[in-house]
């Protein structure tokens, strides 16, 4: 029995994955064996191949037409922002961010299962409001305040002054009043200080 | 009543390739007729698509049939007309015998 070429049949396979494209395989093979020639397969591989792209870039096309005006929208933002950073030298900085953010995130989610699980094997503890335990990460869980926040303020300053040199200039200008800004704030709070409370969301 | 779907011109060939076939109308038999009444060489694929449409549009039906070594062990799918696709055909055939009745040029000596 005469075998079809191989790197053809390859491609084809490659096009026509599905179960229903399995009739048409056969098909061609039977032809095939009934006295085509090698061009003539290639030929039909080929015209199988050009049909099945123009059809999947029809439909999306119709699907990206299709697509709410939103979705657009942030296909375009999404696209500026990788354009940019892959055109300017910020990409290192991209790099640190998601790989910091990604690393501090999976801390935070580690450390609050650890929590929650020594919650659950303690004494119950009984709430007003019913605790949703989601995985998620939220922004409030994030401390920004004492030596972690100072650490926070340095590690971006760092980033950016040694990622952009452009703003090495701007930032000595600004952090002298950023200090300045701070001192003020600092005397402020000493004589007019306020009481913080906690943030409690389910509050009514 | 929803208006009958249209054909395009290789659409009806297809179907007429498969009234003309009868029960054994697959892949190959539909290329075969096609292209022994054209006299030229017809893309399977392009065959696949119009079919695809067809059954689409409620003309044909298709079934899987049985698998042989010449195929490489693959079942072969028989397509047949559907009473729509018939009513379509016939149509078509009717809309067309009505043009080429008003047409001097296609006379028989006119050129």
């Amino acid at each position: 029995m005469r075998h079809a070429p191989a790197i053809a049949t390859w491609f084809l396979k490659l096009f026509c994955s599905r179960t229903e494209d399995e009739s048409l395989i056969g098909d061609l093979l039977e032809k095939y064996r009934q006295g085509r020639g090698r061009f003539w397969y290639w030929r039909q591989v080929a015209g199988i191949v050009f049909l099945r792209l123009g059809r999947q870039m029809r439909q999306l096309l119709l699907f990206a037409a299709a697509a709410p005006i939103r979705h657009a929208f942030t296909l375009l933002l999404v696209i500026a922002a990788i354009s940019a950073v892959l055109m300017s030298d910020i990409w290192m900085i991209l790099l640190v961010g998601v790989f910091g953010g990604v690393t501090a995130g999976g801390l935070i989610f580690l450390l609050g299962n650890r929590a929650d699980e020594s919650r659950k094997s303690g004494a119950q503890v009984t709430t007003d409001h019913p605790v949703s335990n989601h995985p998620g990460i939220s922004m409030h869980h994030i401390p920004v305040e004492g030596a972690v926040g100072l650490l926070f303020v340095f590690g971006t300053v760092f980033v950016f002054v040694v990622g952009v040199p452009a703003i090495r200039e701007i930032f000595v200008l600004t952090a002298p009043l950023g200090i300045l800004a701070l001192g003020i704030l600092l005397y402020w709070h000493k004589h007019h200080s306020v009481k913080i409370e906690p943030l409690d969301l389910h509050k009514q | 009543m929803a208006p009958l779907p249209t054909l395009s011109n290789f659409e009806l060939m297809v179907m007429l390739a498969i009234l003309r076939i009868g029960d054994d109308s697959y892949g190959v038999s539909i290329s075969n007729e096609i292209e022994q009444t054209t006299g030229s060489e017809v893309l399977l694929g392009s065959i696949y698509d119009a079919l695809a449409r067809l059954e689409q549009k409620g003309l044909i039906s298709s079934s899987i049939g049985e698998a042989t070594p010449e195929r490489g062990g693959r079942a072969k799918r028989h397509f047949r007309a559907t009473s729509k696709g018939i009513r379509v055909v016939r149509d078509t055939q009717q809309s067309l015998v009505k043009l080429w009745k008003g047409v001097p040029q296609l006379k028989e000596g006119e050129v």
